[in-house]
This record gives C-alpha cells, structure tokens and sequence, in this order.
C-alpha cells in the first residue's frame, strides 16, 4: 500500500482539508448550512437570465439568411449574452460555493443547451451530411438485418457495424422508423453525456472540484472539431472516456509487494511511475471479489463495443491501456484483450475492407506526419468568411494548447508530476505516422487528447486545492471560459451554410431516393447534401467537385455535353443530377469551382433542351436526360 | 437486504416491467418509445452496476449507460453477423442479462 498512500504527499501538506465531491453539505454546522442555501438563489440567478436571453433570442433567428460565418452571422447580438452570464456564473459558483456540487453541473448542462441545441431547434432537420449516410446503413441493417461486408459503398460502416447495429436495434424496439429526428439530437445528448463521464475521469487526477468542472466546461467549448453527431466515433469516444475513468479509478492492480520483491526492474519502474504520479489523490481501488470482476467485465465490453463500431477509436485506447499498464496504474490483462480484440476484428472479420485499404495505408505511414499542413484548410483559396473561420478554429485550439502547458507548468511548481495525464496526451499521436485517415487524422488526434488538455488548461487557474479563488483568478477564468464558448459557435458552427439543410431540400432528396429505380447514377455538385440516408446501396454517386481538375476543367468548359455523355449510361437503369445550395456554398466557399463555376452549370442544364427538370426546390434542382424520362414510370411526371 | 438495495431493485424491476409492456404488448406512438428507452439506456448496466455498493451516484449513472450501451452493440453485433438479427430476440436476451444482475445484486454483500 506503500505507493498508494505515498501518491498522496502533497495532498497530505494540505492546511486545510479539500471538500470531496459528493459530501454535500459536509459541515454540520446550522449556520453554515443556512448560510449556503441562502447563497443558491443568487447563484442560480445568472444561470436563469442565460436561459430567459437564450430562449428569447430563439425566436429572432432566420437560418435561411447564413452566410460564410455559419451560425453566428444569424445570430442577433444578445445571443452572446447566455455565454457570458453562464461563463460568470459558473466560474463565481464554483469558486464561492463549494458545498453545492450541483450548481456547476446545472450550468454545464445549460451551456451543453445553449451550444448545442440552438442549432438542433433552428434548423429544424439533422444536421451535417455524414450523419445522414449514418441513417442509410441503418435504413440498410432495418431493412436486410445484415450487412455487405464486400460492398464498395460506404465500406467501412459495413466492417464497423456496431454502432449501427445498436441503433437499428433500439429504433426497431421503441418502434421508429425514421432516425433523422431524434439523431438531430445527438450532439446534446452525448455532450451530456461526456460532461457526466469527464467528472469521473478528472477526479483520479485531482480532488480539487474547481479544476474538475473548469476541466469539463474546457473540454465542452474546445470540443470544435465535430464529432459528436449521431455517429460511430461519438459514442466511441463516451466509451473511451468511461474507460479510462473506470481504469484510472477502480481497476488499478492490487499492490503484491512480494512480487515486486523478486523484479528488480519492476522495483525500479515502480520507483518510477511512482515519482511521476506524485500528487495523485488516491484511487479508489476495488479489493478483488464480485465487486472488481463486475467493472472489469464492464471494460472488455466497452472496448469491445469500441472494437466493433470504430476503427480509430480503439487503437488509441490500446495505446492509453498501455500507457496505465507502462505506468502499473492497471493490469496487464485488459491491454492484451484490446490488442488481441482488435486484431481479430481487423484481420478476420473487416478483412473485406482491410484488403483493399491496408496496402494503401502501408505506403502511406509517416506521410500523414509530413502532410499536417495539407489538412488545414487553404486561407489564400477560400472566401473572406471561411478563412476567418479557419483562424478562429486555430486561435482556439492554440488557446487551449498553450493554456494547458502554462497549467502543467503551474502543477509541476506546486509538486504534482501528472505523469499520467502528460502521457494520455500524446496516448493519440501514433495515429499520425500510422494513418492520414482521409485528411482527418489531425484533428481526431486533438480530439483524444482534449480531455487531458483541458485538465491542465483548467490547472492554469486552479493548480491545487491549497491555492485559494482571489478575485482575479475568478475574472480570468471567467472571461477564458467566455472567449472559449463564443469562440466555440464560430468553430463548430462556422461551416453551417454547408451543413445544415432546409426541411423542403430534404424531401427532394428523399423523393429521388425512395423512387428512383435500383441501380441509378446520381451526379452531385458535391457530396455536401443530405445523401445516401435510403436504399443506399440503389445509387452510385459521382461527385463534381471530386472530380480531377483535368475533368472538372473539362466540366466547366461544356457543361451540357459532358453531363450528357455521363449520364446516357446504359451501364445505369436511370441517371440523375442534383444540385443544391448546399453544394453550391460549399464550392464556392472553398474555391473548387472559381468563376461562378457551379452556378453556370447549373444554369447551362436549365437552358438545354437535352436536360429536364424533374424535381424542384427553392434551394434543390433535379435533373435527367430528356431522352430518359419516357419509361421511368408515373413517379416522373 | 438493506432499504436502498431493496428500491434499487423495485426501480430495475418496474423499469423493465414497463419495457416488456411496450415492446411485446406491441404498444405504438408516443406512448412506446418513454416505456422502452428508460430500460434500453440504462437498466441492464445498472442491474449488473448494483452489486459495486461503493460507487458514487454520478459515477454508478455514467457506468451503467455505456455498460447498457456497450451490451446492446455487442448483442445487435452478434445477431447481426451471425444471420439471426431479430431486435425482438435481442432485448430477451437483454431481459435475460438484466435476470442475471438483478440476481447478482440480490445475492451481492448477503
């Protein structure tokens, strides 16, 4: 028990004790006890003018109006007022009012609403355009109650299949048919649901309850990168979250000093980790019986749900189970089942999707490491709008990054070594020498180690139990948290203009894809429209702007009789083009087609008698050969 | 048993009661999905989640909806890859693991 109690060194020096989480009202005093709850009420008040602000402003919102500020170009200017009252309120409560463990969660929860389910309630319709291939896998499990392991079309959901699985399971049971309403709402619910689980994570690094819930409203404003839509790598990364907490705080092995006795090398690495994890508060491990083999049975299914729902997510976990093994925080057992896991699912059961992506990736290690730059968007191309948004997205992260080392350092002065959380940063960056994955990797790395920047960002305010709340810690933490949370809705909203749909775009949509004949060329502007959500495997789509410049210069040029030629194939029962706003601000916001170039296709198709109009929108345009609608049936009219 | 255990275990029970009711008594609209999603987020994890007795609240709710979550996705994966998909088939089966911890909890500390 020596290493245990000896974490606790710092701790221990404490002048006066650290109100744990979850005591409450621990002093026993009346006075002090009426004294608190007679402080709730101002308490709460900030947290009820961000509410009334935010539910008033609602109303005032016309995302039909968005430019290429996304989210915040239709915001009117008392919108912002919520981020600030919550920011104020939040970080005043929990530096005055310790005892009242709730408050700080009631005003993570309102600035989960206030980021999150503005965009839910305003669009009206799921928004981002991946999540909509997510409803077309599991339109495709309702309807078949398999998978195609071989297919070509969105592959690797086939392979991964787990989080699909699970939610043609639940919809089928709760009787929904239609997904795209309640996953609109998924952002909300697993924001909720990593504020509920980072609390458990954080308190195996420190008992302070200000750096615990500053971490967690960090780690809710830093979480830009758009991820936690109704998809696989959203609830992965719940689970990956979960685990660690569940490792770092139940699952630590039972000290054996007689084994160590006899391992001079583990005496030394023990020596070690025990240095580097000087400060810890101590874990709350579980003495071997019912109790431990429950919460290990729950980490094999975490990682086993992990394993088959997401590529990356798992890899990453190995590498953080193996950190805590490296650092004797955890046995060596649960490493070798993720990696073991793992490997069994990539070699045998993805071995369809491996086969033909493992040899590219091959030839492909240590390229991503030197092409980090190329996955940023390029500012010289895009529109003024776009490129504010790049740097806004920078400038947050950076703020994050550099507050985080300054807190690090701040821990370290006051003689905490934080070995752990320092290596479950870099747990994620083997993932850049190993994989570009499709441009993304960059920003799934910040992802995984957000968590543990947002720790020592929060340090940076709150390095220690024993450093008081004077006022100006207070107001610096107060106007951080607010620059992060307004930074936040440029970040993660700021490409809204291509991500969220009108409610009549995607009924065009769906009128094309629950009519159109199995086996259908669609030809698309750009892959930025609610696409592939029914009978996915019916249509095999073209993208424009995908296309190689050489071919897309060719596009440009003639229009009518290139599209023509693509789609009188008799390779396809039925051909279509589909253009729609969110396509065309997309090219044009990125510079894809300069010139204009998407709308004078557009208006080329418009003017050609080779090219009929068989389905329109305000904000869509379908469109077929002439020649081809005789024969189609009555569903073209 | 103790009070809290007891309440525990009535909650578990009624929770699942009412979920049975819905999916097999073929309930339809609004009334399904508030009777079912309560068991399918959170009961089986916190059936099994029962018998840890020193967890904290905040901690025991965390655990129980990803080891919930983690078990539908393992159960809808297996029936899925093995040709034998059958929502129906997969919450018995949820039934059955939830039977299973609420005995494990029953018999936890005795």
């Amino acid at each position: 028990m020596d290493g245990l109690e000896n974490r606790s060194d710092p701790v221990l020096l404490l002048s006066r004790p650290v109100v744990p989480l979850q005591n409450g009202l621990q002093p026993a005093r009346a006075s002090a006890t009426a004294l608190a709850q007679a402080r709730v009420l101002p308490a709460l008040l900030p947290l009820l003018c961000a509410l009334a602000v935010w539910i008033a402003c609602l109303r005032r919102i016309d995302p039909s109006t968005m430019n290429d500020f996304g989210l915040a170009s239709v915001l009117p200017y008392q919108a912002w007022l919520p981020h600030l009252f919550l920011s104020a309120g939040f970080f005043l409560v929990i530096c005055r009012q310790r005892s009242h463990v709730w408050l700080p969660c009631l005003y993570l929860v309102a600035l989960v609403l206030v980021l999150h389910a503005t965009p839910a309630i305003e669009y009206g319709t799921l928004r981002y355009p991946w999540a909509w291939k997510h409803l077309g896998i599991v339109d495709y499990i309702q309807r078949h109650g398999s998978v195609d392991r071989a297919t070509p079309i969105l592959s690797a959901y086939h392979n991964w299949p787990g989080f699909f699985a699970a939610a043609a399971f639940i919809a089928d049971l709760v009787g929904v048919r239609d997904l795209a309403g309640p996953a609109r709402w998924a952002p909300v619910v697993l924001n909720l649901l990593y504020l509920a689980a980072l609390p458990m994570l954080y308190r195996s690094f420190t008992d302070d309850h200000r750096a615990i819930f500053s971490a967690t409203w960090i780690f809710l404003s830093g979480n830009w990168i758009g991820q936690d839509y109704f998809s696989p790598q959203g609830v992965s990364f719940f689970f990956y979250v979960v685990l660690l907490g569940l490792c770092l705080r139940f699952l630590a092995p039972q000290p054996s000093p007689a084994t160590i006795d006899n391992w001079r090398v583990s005496q030394a690495a023990a020596a070690l980790a025990q240095w580097l994890e000087r400060g810890l508060p101590t874990s709350s491990t579980l003495p071997n019986g019912a109790s431990r083999v429950i919460l290990t049975a729950t980490a094999l299914l975490l990682i086993l749900a992990m394993t088959v729902s997401h590529q990356l997510t798992p890899l990453v976990a190995i590498s953080a189970l193996g950190i805590l093994t490296a650092f004797q925080r955890l046995a060596i057992g649960l490493f070798l089942f993720a990696g073991v896991t793992v490997a069994f699912w990539v070699l045998y059961v993805a071995a369809p999707f491996v086969a033909v992506v493992l040899p590219v990736e091959l030839r492909d290690i240590g390229v991503a490491m030197g092409e980090l730059s190329a996955n940023l968007a390029d500012i010289s191309v895009v529109s003024p709008g776009q490129a504010f948004i790049s740097l806004v997205c920078r400038l947050l992260t950076l703020g994050i990054a550099i507050a985080a080392i300054a807190g690090g350092i701040r821990r370290l002065a006051w003689g905490y070594r934080d070995g752990i959380a320092v290596a479950l940063v870099a747990a994620p960056l083997p993932l850049l020498v190993v994989t570009s994955y499709g441009g993304e990797i960059t920003f799934r790395v910040y992802l995984f180690a957000l968590p543990f920047l947002a720790f020592f960002a929060a340090a940076l305010f709150f390095p220690s139990p024993r450093q008081g709340s004077p006022a100006g810690t207070a107001v610096s933490a107060v106007l951080f948290g607010f620059a992060l949370a307004v930074a936040f809705v440029f970040a993660n909203n700021g490409k809204d203009r291509q991500y969220a749909f009108a409610s009549e775009d995607v009924a065009a949509v769906q009128w094309l894809y629950e009519n159109a004949p199995r086996g259908t060329l669609l030809v698309e502007g750009a892959p930025l429209y609610p696409s592939q959500f029914r009978n996915v495997e019916y249509f095999t789509h073209v993208s424009l702007a995908d296309e190689p410049a050489e071919s897309r210069a060719e596009l440009l040029a003639h229009p009518v009789p290139v599209l023509a030629r693509w789609l009188d194939n008799t390779d396809y029962s039925a051909a279509f083009i589909i253009l729609t706003r969110n396509q065309q601000a997309y090219v044009d916001a990125m510079g894809i087609m300069p010139g204009g170039g998407f709308e004078k296709i557009k208006q080329a198709l418009l003017a050609s008698p080779r090219f009929r109009l068989v389905h329109a929108t305000s904000g869509t345009m379908i469109f077929t050969l002439n020649q081809a609608v005789r024969g189609m049936g009555e569903w073209i009219d | 048993m103790d009070r809290l255990k007891a309440s525990k275990i009535l909650l578990i029970g009624a929770l699942t009661i009412a979920a049975v009711f819905a999916i097999y008594g073929g309930l339809v609209g609004l009334v399904r999905a508030p009777l079912a999603l309560p068991f399918l987020l959170v009961i089986p994890g916190f059936a099994w989640l029962n018998c840890p007795g020193n967890l904290k609240v905040a901690d025991l709710a965390v655990l129980s909806i990803g080891l919930t979550l983690a078990m539908e996705i393992a159960i809808a994966t297996i029936l899925l890859l093995c040709g034998l998909w059958s929502p129906q088939a997969g919450f018995g089966i949820l039934l059955a693991v939830t039977g299973a911890g609420l005995v494990c909890t029953w018999t936890c500390g005795r």
